[in-house]
């Protein structure tokens, strides 16, 4: 869910702009912040202590039983994903700037790929739109 | 107790430890000569198989038929490059079965091939028995360390070792990850619990991993890892061996590395040499009839031996880079600098080590040899279920070691999960169709950090097949990327656009050995097995007769020890030559049973040093 503390505007912002999330980008249709719990304003830290909690929660290897561990194991990838996003402040500068230009959409993708990938990849083969 | 606690096991390429976590406590576990570590040896004789200490006594006398260094042909093709490196410095031979490497030996009179997995599988067994003698129970469970750096296929055969061992390996996990838990047992006592970086640099007989992890409330977060899978104290062995041989040569004029033996036994005088380095500031090698009758003494100080391996040494400090690199923290945000391996105890690593970081203080708290088994033991406890309050809050996040990719266009390495990504994750990319109405796409699948995949390790291939016709470029193929805690990959691809979907759980690729090969060696081992126990009921029933040594052979020996010392008495201003000769004539009657005596009981405790004037390097 969402933390009571965005500002409502923000919540509402979001809400009207769900396009700016992409499948397969980033968290894909979810919003980083709000996987974590955490807001735009939270600091590095925070962020990582909101991770840590939240994977003490979900780790597989907390849960017992295949069904727990496979429920557990789908939480915590989106989990620990999020915070691959955010815990890096350049990869994070990308991902604010993607909720704020929800616009342009073939330089989030160029962005993300070159943030995630680079220089491995190249962009145009990757690609496809 | 409620059910037998699972073990943790270090297969290391030297030495094996094994430990068990229980009554809130791990123990590291003693093996029956009463040694907490055991070589990772395998000796095969005419009547029987010797695993560990026994194995590695009498290496000296059976050479060829001693194998050890078996991790090192992990995952590996006959073909590649540190296989054919290291095959120089093996005196037992390694053939190519199809590409795959096979250890060769002589065991009862017949040629064996063994798999590298089947020589550890007998190491593992051997450090279930050891934890079974202490429990006094069966053991089924266990978590198995690997190093850092080992990739996917590795992984998978250290499963297949376990599988062939009779143990369900709960987790394979990296070593310094272990190694993290012993040193995080440490700090948790002093009730500090603030984020704490901490770096953990393991140099051990076959490879470096180095770790950066940040340690707060028990949660154990893996941020690097990096190392290099051929570098450690064989390394440097091998270093001070070539030098010798070099020296025998201008000495004598002679090339003592034509010969197995005499390169067995100058390989474990050098080993011991090395340890001798790292609290004094020179040691002695002397060894009697070495090659051609030629006794061969030496000295060599420490500064020498740096020098030998000065590139070896700095080339340490890479690793290190590279992790805190990815890590993304500076050297100055590091907390602990944690030392782990035999290897740290050489004074020049630790003198580099230190140095880069500033002069910073080592942490020395965690018992180098045993900490990564100690690790293990409580990860075991950990996913057994144990609810004691010393591991129920413990939780470590792991990372993959390696990148993870498909091939595109042009042998183009396209990265699905890149290095340190924190597991279990799941990571999805979309690929389409380099030419009109193609129907198949071939889904190839590496792990590395090359920009291009002929650089990298190919896990498997598969297509994907009935893609209906469409221009070039419209097809989405999306191929999801799965890595589960034990670094296992699993992927599959979809066609989106509503074609086929195809699986394929990497598991089944070229280094790794078939379900039908598993079975079988199970089967086998179980029949080494049954030798073995059959050799235990005569060691037990020779020893309670207490005929271990035929009556013959005891008054051959004893006459000629009193012999001797009756002539010592009288002789006590000779001629070195002379009490030379004495002991010659001594060796001639005493060796041969010497030998007859290892190869029939395995172990001798004390061994040649019984008989006569101490054989220096045979203790």
């Amino acid at each position: 869910g969402v933390s009571a503390s965005i500002d409502e505007d923000i919540y509402f912002d979001l809400m009207m702009r769900h396009d700016a999330f992409i499948d397969g980008l980033y968290c894909g249709r979810e919003n980083c912040y709000d996987v974590l719990g955490v807001t735009r304003e939270s600091t590095r830290d925070e962020i990582s202590r909101e991770y840590r909690k939240l994977a003490r929660k979900w780790h597989p290897d907390v849960h017992r039983g295949d069904e727990a561990k496979e429920v557990a194991t789908e939480r915590f990838r989106q989990v620990a994903n999020a915070y691959e996003v955010l815990k890096d402040e350049d990869s994070r500068k990308d991902y604010d700037y993607m909720i704020d230009n929800p616009d342009e959409m073939y330089a989030h993708y160029y962005r993300y790929y070159r943030r995630m990938y680079a220089p491995k990849v190249d962009v145009r083969i990757v690609i496809v739109v | 107790m409620a059910k037998t606690p699972a073990i943790g096991i270090d297969l290391g390429t030297n030495y094996s430890c094994v430990a068990v976590f229980q009554h809130g406590k791990v123990e590291i576990i003693a093996n029956d000569q009463g040694n907490r570590t055991t070589p990772s040896y395998v000796a095969f004789t005419d009547t029987e198989r010797l695993i560990g200490d026994a194995a590695k006594n009498q290496v000296n006398m059976n050479p060829s038929n001693t194998v050890f260094d078996a991790k090192r042909l992990f995952g590996r093709r006959f073909d590649d490059l540190p296989v054919q490196s290291d095959m120089n410095h093996w005196p037992f031979d390694v053939v190519s079965d199809s590409g795959k490497p096979k250890i060769k030996v002589d065991y009862k009179g017949e040629s064996k091939y063994f798999s590298p997995e089947e020589i550890s599988a007998m190491v593992l067994m051997k450090m279930k028995e050891i934890a079974e003698a202490y429990l006094g129970a069966h053991v089924s469970n266990a978590v198995v360390s690997v190093p850092a750096l080992y990739n996917e296929s590795q992984r998978q055969a250290i499963k297949d070792v376990g599988t062939i061992s009779g143990l369900n390996v709960l987790r394979v996990i990296s070593e310094p990850t272990a190694a993290a838990f012993a040193y995080g047992f440490d700090i948790r006592g002093q009730g500090d619990h603030g984020e704490r970086n901490v770096l953990i640099f393991d140099l051990g007989g076959g490879a470096l991993n180095v770790s950066v992890l940040t340690i707060e409330d028990c949660i154990f977060e893996v941020k690097s890892m990096a190392g290099d899978l051929h570098l450690g104290g064989e390394d440097f062995d091998i270093r001070l061996v070539n030098h010798f041989v070099r020296e025998f040569k201008r000495r004598h004029r002679k090339d003592l590395s034509v010969n197995k033996r005499a390169m067995r036994r100058l390989r474990t005088a050098c080993e011991r040499a090395k340890r001798t380095l790292s609290t004094s500031t020179s040691a002695s090698v002397e060894m009697e009839s070495l090659f051609d009758g030629i006794d061969f003494y030496s000295t060599i100080t420490r500064s020498r031996f740096e020098e030998l391996n000065a590139d070896l040494f700095r080339s340490t400090l890479e690793p290190v880079e590279r992790a805190l690199r990815d890590s993304k923290l500076d050297r100055g945000q590091v907390h602990d600098i944690v030392l782990v391996g035999g290897s740290t105890r050489i004074p020049k690593i630790q003198k580099l080590l230190q140095d880069f970081f500033g002069g910073k203080q080592l942490n020395k708290s965690v018992n180098p040899d045993e900490a990564v088994a100690y690790g293990a033991a409580v990860q075991a406890a950990i996913l057994n279920g144990d609810r004691s309050e010393a591991v129920q809050d413990l939780l470590v996040l792991d990372v993959t070691p390696l990148s993870l990719g498909i091939e595109s266009a042009d042998g183009v390495m396209t990265t699905v999960i890149k290095r340190n990504t924190t597991i279990p994750t799941r990571q999805t990319q979309t690929l389409t169709t380099d030419s009109d109405n193609q129907s198949v796409v071939p889904v190839w699948v590496y792990e590395g950090e090359g920009a291009m995949t002929r650089d990298n390790n190919l896990l498997g291939k598969f297509w994907l097949t009935g893609i209906p016709p469409a221009p070039k470029g419209v097809p989405q193929i999306e191929v999801a990327f799965d890595v589960d805690a034990n670094n296992f990959l699993n992927v599959w691809a979809v066609d989106k656009t509503g074609g086929e979907e195809n699986t394929i759980t990497v598991a089944n690729h070229k280094e790794r050995l078939s379900n039908a090969e598993i079975e079988r060696m199970v089967k086998e081992a179980e029949g080494y097995k049954e030798d073995d126990r059959h050799k235990d009921r005569m060691g037990a029933k020779n020893t309670l007769s207490g005929d271990k040594i035929p009556e013959e052979d005891r008054k051959k020996i004893l006459d000629k020890v009193n012999d001797a010392f009756n002539w010592l008495d009288t002789n006590q201003l000779r001629e070195k030559e002379e009490f030379e000769r004495k002991k010659e004539e001594m060796e001639v009657v005493c060796n041969p049973i010497i030998i007859r005596l290892y190869q029939t009981a395995g172990s001798a405790p004390g061994g040649a040093s019984g008989c006569g004037p101490t054989i220096d390097e045979v203790n």
